[in-house]
C-alpha cells in the first residue's frame, strides 16, 4: 500500500466518503475518537516542540488508518511522521490542520 | 497474567501496542476462529512468553514499548517449545533493515501496516490450517 504525501486539500463542499466493511462498524466509534484525540495530542506536542511525541503518534496512526480503509489518514500521518523526524514545524502544523478537517468531514459508508 | 484456553481453538499471541490496530487484528482473528492473547507492550509480551503454552503463531510488532519485537525474537527462539512457532512481524515501516534483521533473527514472515485483511488471511494460511 502506498503512502503518498497528501497534497489534495479538502475543499469546501467536497464529499469525503470512505467505504468500510460492514463488520467493522462496531470498531469505528473508537477508531474515530482515537484519531481525533491523537490530532489534539500532536498539536499539544508540537506547541511544546516535542517532535518525538509527534513522531510516535503519527507512526501509530500511519499503521492504523489504512488498515480500517482510511488511506488518507495513513498518507497524512506519514507526512507528519517524516516532518517530525526533520522537526519541520510548518509542515506538521499544516498537515494537522488538513487531518483535523478530514476527520470532521469524512463520512463512513458501511458496505 | 493468565491465559484461559478455549478447547479446539488455535491460540495466537499478538504483541501490538497501537490500540485500534490491536482491536482490528483481534476482531479479524477471532472472526476466523482463533483465540487471541494480546500483549500491549514488550514487557507484557515477555511475561506471556514465560508463562503461557506455546501458541500456534505469534504476531509481533517490531516497535513495542519497553522491549522491542526485534529484542523478543531471539528470546522466543531460545525457548525449546517455541522454536517452531511461526512468527509474523508487524511493521509500519517497510525499511529493509528491520525486516532483514527480523528474518535473520528467526521471524518467518512480515506484514507492513497498514495491512489489508485479505493479506492477513493469506499470510496466516501459509502457517496455519483454517480454524473454522
Amino acid at each position: 500500500m502506498s503512502t503518498m504525501p497528501s497534497h489534495q486539500p479538502a475543499t469546501t463542499g467536497e464529499t469525503l466518503i470512505v467505504h468500510v466493511e460492514a463488520d467493522f462498524e462496531p470498531l469505528m466509534p473508537k477508531f474515530m475518537t482515537n484519531r481525533k484525540k491523537e490530532v489534539v495530542t500532536m498539536r499539544e506536542a508540537l506547541a511544546q516542540q516535542d517532535f518525538e511525541t509527534v513522531r510516535k503518534v503519527a507512526h501509530g496512526m500511519k499503521g492504523a488508518g489504512g488498515s480500517y480503509g482510511f488511506d488518507r489518514v495513513t498518507a497524512m500521518a506519514a507526512v507528519i511522521e517524516q516532518a517530525a523526524k526533520t522537526e519541520t514545524s510548518p509542515t506538521i502544523e499544516a498537515e494537522l490542520a488538513q487531518l483535523g478537517h478530514y476527520l470532521e468531514q469524512v463520512q463512513v459508508v458501511f458496505d | 497474567m493468565s491465559v484461559t484456553h478455549q478447547p479446539g481453538k488455535p491460540t495466537l499471541l499478538m504483541a501490538e501496542d497501537e490500540e485500534d490496530t490491536a482491536s482490528l487484528l483481534r476482531f479479524l482473528l477471532e472472526r476466523s476462529g482463533y483465540q487471541v492473547v494480546h500483549a500491549p507492550d514488550g514487557k507484557q509480551a515477555q511475561q506471556l512468553i514465560d508463562t503461557m503454552p506455546a501458541p500456534s503463531l505469534v504476531l509481533l510488532d517490531i516497535m513495542l514499548p519497553h522491549i522491542s519485537g526485534l529484542q523478543l525474537l531471539p528470546y522466543i527462539r531460545k525457548k525449546p517449545e517455541w522454536k517452531q512457532v511461526p512468527i509474523i512481524m508487524l511493521t509500519a515501516d517497510s525499511s529493509e533493515h528491520d525486516i532483514e534483521q527480523a528474518l535473520a533473527s528467526g521471524a518467518n514472515d512480515y506484514m507492513v501496516k497498514p495491512f489489508n485483511p485479505r493479506e492477513l488471511s493469506a499470510r496466516l494460511s501459509r502457517f496455519l490450517k483454517p480454524a473454522v
